[in-house]
């Protein structure tokens, strides 16, 4: 397949041919012009020459008197230096001049001026030629004059002119080759701001392309949208898909809980009740699966329209800390909250989406503590950003590699014997583009992880 | 009468050859006899005039001798363009011969190192380049005008000859313009620039006017008494060869004075042409131009005089110079003179 031509190319291949054409055809016409003034000129004085050894000619009862006009010869010196050449014949003879000069050979009904290029001793000369029938005593003489000059002068200025024009060429030529790139450049600004636009955009943004757009490119813009409604339109359904999917899971898993739990609490063999505690431990697990499954979809579903609010933050950070303590209190696991700085920290965030990541960080951090320990959130106001840090005395993440540890139902590397689905760290991590925050797990400096959200203040 | 026929054709037949046929005047070598090369130097001025600027210019390039070469302005003009002599450089005061041999393809194209010492008006495209002035003067007898006042004009010169014949009757000398190319030009020039000069023409034919072949005559006759004056004289010489006391007064006549170019050109058929171009530069330097004017007596391109000299009228070295040339307008010309000079 051949590969396709570039829009700038399409457009400046065009635009330069035309330039060069234009270039070629101004210097041509210039030489062109020039040389015809400048022999026009010479053809005048040349004729001014000849018709005035003319006129000067008499006759008288056999003989003939030619006048070469001084000042006639001095000008046609005068503008070039131009060396000057003239022949007369009487009846077809030699009469006086130069008589290696050629004649042109004219007919006797000939009565203009006539005229041609010639060699003489190997220069080009242009040559006047007229001729007159006069009648003297009954008998027809003809007179022949010829005066001829060189063309240095004319291949002078044709030179000086060939430098000028090939230089006024050029300059055009350059001139119109930087309207060209401009006029290239300017074409393409809308398409490469349409692709700016679009590029710009979060994973999840699937608005429709607004903002002014030339007309020419509205066909695309449409079909761009058509297609951005169309995809929107298809996510939507597998996330409610999935959503309802989680939902489904998820109640009659609580009803294998709560039914394990009674059967537990009836239950008298140790073996049983052994088999029953597996079942609920692992029930457990699924439903907070299907719970992030759930969160996941919410997440996806809110990036499209988030709704923003100026949210106080500590007041956030109670209420999940609050309804993760039952939780907590399984495992005999405190959630402490404090705000290192003075002062309430307010946020612009979607209340949901933030409440989602910080249940996921909490959750992770019970997740991984060992019974009877302590869990601190603190939150610390550097400047324009509010770090929200998770500590945990938990395994910590030493020696994981982290890379990769932020996508879809991948895990740390150190925690097979932990169920988990692979998705709470995805959802904050996706959650964070969404808020213009970033997320960062790292070991804490005793033992245990430090999970920290960081967010823009408002 | 058989013999003389013979001896005839062969002298015709000896003229014919291309070897020096042309007539020399004198030939002189200047320099070492066992210098590396010669500059060949065809030239119309006295090699005595001409020897300081020879002598500088050998003194300038020790490795050169010059074979000096003098001739005719005519004969000069006919071994060029006729014949196949190899001189490297022709100094001629002839200036319409010396551009007919450019017109006609005689001469190289010459760049000259001092190029912009030669004003544009001395010189015609790189071909003929003028590099000494010569104003063409009247000459006339002291002891003759111990009555008369001096003439400005040629008006005034016509009024006198007419109101003094007895002075002037046989008494009055001017190139003869059939021999000398000089004096052709000087007359032809002049009647291009007024219509006096045929009327000055025809009194002096009336006068019964002697004519010369050269400057050099008419400035010893007028010298010595035996001419009351004489009508276009090269400046230069007179100036140059007449004592302080002379009997001979110099006048530069007011209504115009022209004013000659002394050119030089490289032929084409030079074998050296770069030592011809040499001694051109020689001629036109600063160095050149100083010996020119203070010893040669040739006055230089800017002579402060010939500048301040009234109504002065350089004759243009320009294609007009080539229209007296021609066989058919020299003819009728020299008729004119003739019907002017020679009434009876």
């Amino acid at each position: 397949m051949r590969k396709p031509i570039s829009l700038r190319w399409r457009l400046l291949v065009p635009l330069i041919i035309t330039a060069i054409i234009t270039s070629a055809l101004l210097y041509f016409t210039m030489r062109q012009v020039t040389k015809q003034a400048v022999q026009a000129t010479q053809e005048a004085l040349l004729e001014k020459a000849v018709t005035s050894i003319l006129e000067q000619t008499r006759f008288t009862e056999n003989n003939v008197e030619i006048d070469l006009p001084y000042n006639i010869f001095t000008m046609l010196g005068a503008i070039s230096e131009d060396k000057v050449y003239y022949r007369v014949d009487l009846d077809g003879l030699f009469l006086t001049g130069y008589e290696d000069l050629r004649l042109k050979n004219l007919t006797v009904d000939n009565e203009y001026i006539f005229f041609s290029s010639t060699i003489f001793r190997g220069v080009k000369l242009r040559q006047a030629t007229v001729q007159q029938l006069f009648l003297v005593n009954g008998k027809s003489r003809l007179i022949q004059i010829t005066v001829a000059q060189t063309q240095l002068f004319q291949e002078a200025i044709l030179r000086d002119m060939s430098r000028n024009a090939g230089v006024i060429g050029i300059s055009f030529f350059g001139f119109a080759l930087l309207v060209a790139l401009l006029a290239t450049r300017s074409f393409l600004r809308p398409i490469n701001s349409l692709a700016g636009t679009v590029s710009r955009r979060g994973a999840h943004d699937l608005r429709p392309v607004k903002g002014p757009t030339p007309p020419e490119l509205m066909p695309l813009v449409l079909s761009l949208n058509g297609f951005i409604s169309r995809l929107t339109g298809t996510l939507r359904q597998t996330e409610t898909f999935i959503a309802e999917a989680a939902h489904h899971i998820r109640t009659p898993l609580s009803l294998v809980k709560s039914e394990s739990q009674l059967a537990l609490r009836k239950s008298k063999s140790s073996e049983n009740r052994k088999h029953l505690h597996n079942i609920i431990e692992s029930v457990d697990m699924s439903i907070r699966s299907a719970g992030q499954l759930l969160d996941h979809a919410l997440v996806l579903y809110r990036s499209e329209k988030i709704d923003e609010k100026r949210l106080d933050l500590a007041v956030v950070v109670q209420h999940v800390a609050d309804n993760l303590q039952p939780a907590a209190d399984l495992k005999d696991i405190i959630i402490k909250t404090e705000i290192i700085n003075n002062g309430d920290i307010f946020v612009m965030a979607d209340r949901v989406l933030l409440e989602v990541a910080l249940r996921n960080m909490l959750d992770n951090a019970i997740k991984y503590s060992n019974p009877d320990q302590l869990i601190f959130v603190k939150m610390v106001l550097d400047q324009n950003f509010v770090r929200i840090i998770v500590l945990d005395n938990g395994r910590g993440i030493k020696g994981v590699k982290t890379k990769g540890i932020h996508k879809r139902f991948k895990r740390g590397s150190n925690v097979d014997d932990v169920i988990g689905s692979g998705l709470g760290l995805a959802i904050i991590s996706e959650i964070c583009i969404i808020l213009g925050g970033s997320f960062i797990l790292k070991n804490n400096k005793g033992v245990g992880a430090c999970a920290i959200l960081q967010l823009p203040v408002c | 009468m058989r013999n003389i026929t013979i001896t005839c054709l062969l002298i015709y037949v000896i003229n014919l050859l291309p070897v020096a046929a042309f007539e020399i005047e004198l030939e002189e070598t200047f320099g070492d006899n066992d210098s590396v090369s010669t500059v060949q130097i065809l030239s119309s001025t006295d090699s005595e005039r001409f020897r300081p600027v020879i002598n500088g210019f050998i003194n300038r390039n020790p490795e050169l001798s010059v074979r000096y070469v003098t001739a005719s302005t005519a004969e000069i003009y006919t071994a060029i363009a006729t014949e196949s002599t190899t001189f490297d450089l022709v100094i001629s005061s002839a200036m319409d011969l010396q551009m007919k041999l450019a017109n006609d393809g005689f001469t190289k194209t010459v760049t000259l190192a001092g190029n912009e010492n030669v004003p544009n008006w001395a010189r015609w495209r790189s071909e003929v380049f003028g590099f000494a002035l010569e104003p063409i003067v009247l000459l006339v007898s002291k002891q003759d005008f111990l009555d008369l006042k001096f003439p400005k004009t040629r008006r005034d010169l016509l009024a006198l000859m007419r109101n003094n014949p007895d002075i002037f009757i046989n008494r009055i000398g001017t190139y003869d313009p059939k021999i000398s190319g000089a004096g052709y030009l000087f007359s032809t020039q002049d009647s291009r620039q007024s219509d006096t000069f045929w009327r000055l023409a025809e009194v002096m034919g009336r006068l019964n006017t002697k004519l010369y072949c050269c400057t050099s005559k008419m400035i010893e006759a007028v010298d010595s008494g035996e001419l009351a004056l004489a009508y276009n004289v090269l400046g230069s010489y007179a100036n140059a060869e007449l004592p302080s006391d002379s009997n001979a007064q110099v006048i530069a006549l007011e209504d115009y004075t022209q004013i000659l170019l002394r050119t030089a050109v490289v032929p084409l058929a030079s074998k050296r042409p770069d030592l011809g171009t040499r001694f051109l530069d020689y001629l036109i330097s600063v160095e050149g131009q100083d010996i020119l004017d203070k010893q040669a007596k040739l006055p230089a391109l800017n002579n402060f005089e010939i500048s301040k000299l009234a109504n002065r009228k350089p004759i243009r070295l320009d294609s007009g110079l080539l229209v007296f040339l021609d066989k058919l307008k020299r003819s009728a010309f020299l008729r004119e003179w003739d019907a002017a000079l020679f009434q009876n």
